[in-house]
């Protein structure tokens, strides 16, 4: 008998710490979420090497166990290896990592070539601003306005980084819409892109990029270094990783470096920010109003930051003489969204014309534009912190 | 490496002496209470007065060993170290309290005896007299604060609080004094708050950030043009000198004579026997010309390399048999 209740006692107790003891509708909904973007991600081939780490990492969060069992599995747990995992996004030090493998796979050399590029890169970075104050007026405070504002960069690392500094709540949010943006890029840019220029414009033919020196791709990463970060100190982490990375790759004399800072590397910390930017999304922090308002805010901030982009290239064709007209469709990839946005760019040229090949032309707004937004990242901290 | 090893030693001396002196200077006095009737208590119940240091920096640094003094005698030059020392109260060793982090504040007792503890220094305060405060470094030389603190009511501390921009030292009323905690924390209004009451629809940061963004950008955008330029006027110096290294007219002028005979010939073969249009030919060589002249074409550098490719068809061991035939 005494040992009838002995299991019967402890086969009670066993059943009070699994998940479907302690599940809620809400763990249920998100690893519906979860499910959904690994869905996309093989089916649809939606940015797969992030929804998959991200989409797993949603349904890892939500799986319920006894909060009050301290057993320490769990992400917000102090010591738990998922906690320790997720210091690298807390503390911010994930996305500077991801930034040095961009930098080491990154070829400026569209950018160099022609320089006025850059400054559709800067353009772009309008959508952040007009989703600034689109959130506030919805009543976000400022720094979480500053967070949210941050997804119209499309870059994922620099909104993981100004979130968790400015408002770390709303952060595994802010990483799940801007990740999922930046996968829904094909699908959002190509009609606003349509919308905004006229069958001429986009078969405006450019000039082949001159052919770039060793010298300035050696000297585009400390130049760049220096003046940016010279004015904004603010986005030292992000910028100075970002250069060191390209130097590593365009020295010549550290391939190996390069190499493993843009492959291995950036492979494992993209996988760890993934999976525990996922994991951050658990069902009580997630499913919130706020969360509706950073999708919408997203969105806007996605718009504006495509439409401020070709109608700056727009604009920068009035001044510019004919046979130096830029074809207006590379002006969506002035969003950091490397190398997605080009590629849309280009295709797209190529649908109106077959001989027009417009990626290495894109590919300079699109790099201009990771620089850009992580100098808007660093002018927000630097204003908000 | 003999070289190596000064230039890391060079850089390793001129590198950390700056930091350390740096972070030394981020410690500073912060309130002052030399009489204290009913504020804080040390651990004994005991009120005492009380100094209080702040580490204006972010990052974490140790003061222990730092002294503090109110003798105004040491602030002679030519007095000896241990003269000094002995006229000073030194924070001690050993304890976890004095490693201060970012943005931390730490409060000694004064007028006390070291062996109640480690924040119970000898420090002599006359709460009737203004008294001059000092702080000074590990090696009791440098002084690295000082204040001279007024005779001060019961309770009353004298705080280094922010004015405007600057910090400037002021007397605090007893209901006001902040032994432990940042001074500025009753008058202190948060960024955020600034921010949204200032700039409620966020034009202003927009504006000023977009600035930023474009400013940055257009920085880049200006030093590559005028290097670009540079860099491909040297391309198009070092080309032609490639090209046309000596007597570059006498090369041009001889080009030039041959294409035209090459013209007459291709023309000549071309009207009398394939029938082709005169136009056309005239058309391609005119646009090879051009090109020629205008240096545009590729540059090539006119060797041959075949580099050796290792497949499964032909690799040694492959073509090798196990015994010699």
């Amino acid at each position: 008998m005494g040992f009838t209740n002995f299991i019967i006692e402890n086969f009670n107790e066993f059943l009070t710490y699994t998940g479907f003891a302690n599940a809620t509708a809400g763990n249920m909904i998100m690893i519906v979420v979860g499910a959904i973007l690994i869905y996309l991600a093989i089916k649809k081939d939606f940015e797969p090497l992030l929804l998959i780490p991200i989409g797993l990492g949603i349904i890892l969060g939500n799986i319920p166990f006894r909060a009050d069992a301290g057993l320490e599995i769990g992400l917000y747990e102090d010591n738990s290896v998922l906690n320790i995992f997720y210091q690298g996004v807390r503390q911010g030090w994930y996305p500077p990592l991801v930034f040095l493998g961009i930098g080491a796979m990154t070829d400026f050399s569209a950018l160099i070539a022609n320089p006025k590029l850059v400054l559709i890169g800067a353009a772009a970075q309008f959508g952040i601003f007009g989703a600034y104050m689109v959130a506030l007026a919805l009543g976000f405070e400022p720094n979480q306005a500053a967070g949210i504002a941050i997804i119209g960069g499309a870059d994922g690392p620099t909104a993981i980084f100004l979130s968790s500094k400015l408002c770390p709540n709303l952060m595994g949010a802010i990483a799940v819409c801007a990740y999922s943006y930046m996968a829904l890029v094909p699908l959002l840019q190509p009609p606003l892109m349509r919308l905004l220029t006229t069958k001429k414009e986009r078969v405006i033919k450019m000039k082949p990029a001159r052919q770039v020196s060793q010298t300035e791709k050696i000297l585009f990463p400390i130049i760049g270094l220096l003046l940016t970060t010279f004015i904004v100190p603010s986005g030292l982490p992000l910028l100075g990783m970002l250069f060191f990375g390209n130097l590593l790759k365009e020295s010549g004399k550290t391939t190996r470096l390069a190499k493993t800072a843009g492959s291995a590397l950036n492979d494992i910390i993209v996988m760890l920010l993934g999976l525990t930017v996922g994991c951050s999304t658990q069902a009580s922090e997630f499913l919130t109003l706020n969360t509706l308002f950073i999708f919408v805010i997203g969105a806007c901030a996605f718009i504006v930051a495509t439409a401020s982009g070709v109608l700056f290239v727009k604009l920068m064709n009035i001044f510019l003489p004919t046979g130096k007209k830029l074809n207006p469709l590379i002006g969506n990839a002035g969003v950091s969204a490397v190398p997605m946005s080009a590629r849309i760019s280009h295709n797209l040229g190529l649908e109106y014309d077959r001989h027009n090949f417009l990626l290495m032309h894109a590919m300079g707004p699109n790099v201009a534009g990771v620089i850009g937004s992580a100098v808007a990242a660093g002018a927000l901290l630097g204003f908000l912190s | 490496m003999k070289k190596f090893g000064l230039l890391l030693g060079a850089m390793l001396t001129f590198g950390a002496v700056p930091m350390v002196a740096q972070l030394e200077n981020s410690i500073k006095l912060n309130e002052v209470m030399t009489c204290n009737t009913s504020s804080i208590q040390d651990e004994y119940g005991q009120h005492e007065a009380w100094i209080e240091i702040t580490n204006i920096s972010f990052s974490t640094y140790n003061i222990r060993g730092m002294f503090l003094t109110t003798d105004r005698s040491v602030l002679d030059k030519k007095m000896s170290v241990p003269e000094r020392i002995s006229r000073m109260s030194i924070i001690p060793n050993g304890e976890k309290r004095t490693i201060m982090g970012g943005q931390q504040n730490i409060v000694f007792f004064c007028n006390s005896n070291p062996a109640q503890g480690s924040m119970h220094l000898t420090v002599k305060i006359d709460p009737t007299e203004p008294t001059w405060i000092a702080l000074y470094n590990g090696n009791a030389v440098n002084l690295i604060d000082s204040v001279t603190v007024p005779p001060l009511a019961a309770n009353e501390s004298f705080a280094r609080v922010k004015d405007g921009d600057n910090y400037i030292w002021k007397r605090t009323e007893a209901k006001n004094v902040t032994p432990g905690i940042s001074n500025n924390i009753h008058i202190k209004e948060s960024k955020i708050a600034k921010i949204k009451r200032d700039d409620p629809h966020g034009y202003g940061i927009a504006v000023l950030s977009m600035g930023i963004v474009f400013f940055c950008l257009a920085l880049l955008f200006a030093f590559f043009t005028v290097f670009g330029l540079i860099m491909r006027n040297r391309t198009m110096v070092k080309k032609v000198a490639e090209i046309q290294p000596l007597r570059a007219g006498v090369g041009m002028a001889k080009k030039t004579a041959e294409i035209g005979h090459m013209t007459n010939v291709i023309l000549q073969d071309g009207l009398s026997t394939k029938g082709i249009d005169k136009e056309l030919y005239i058309a391609v060589i005119s646009m090879a010309l051009k090109q020629y002249m205008e240096d545009i074409h590729d540059v090539e550098s006119g060797v041959i390399t075949i580099k050796p490719k290792n497949t499964d068809w032909n690799v040694e061991y492959i073509q090798m048999t196990q015994f010699h035939e």
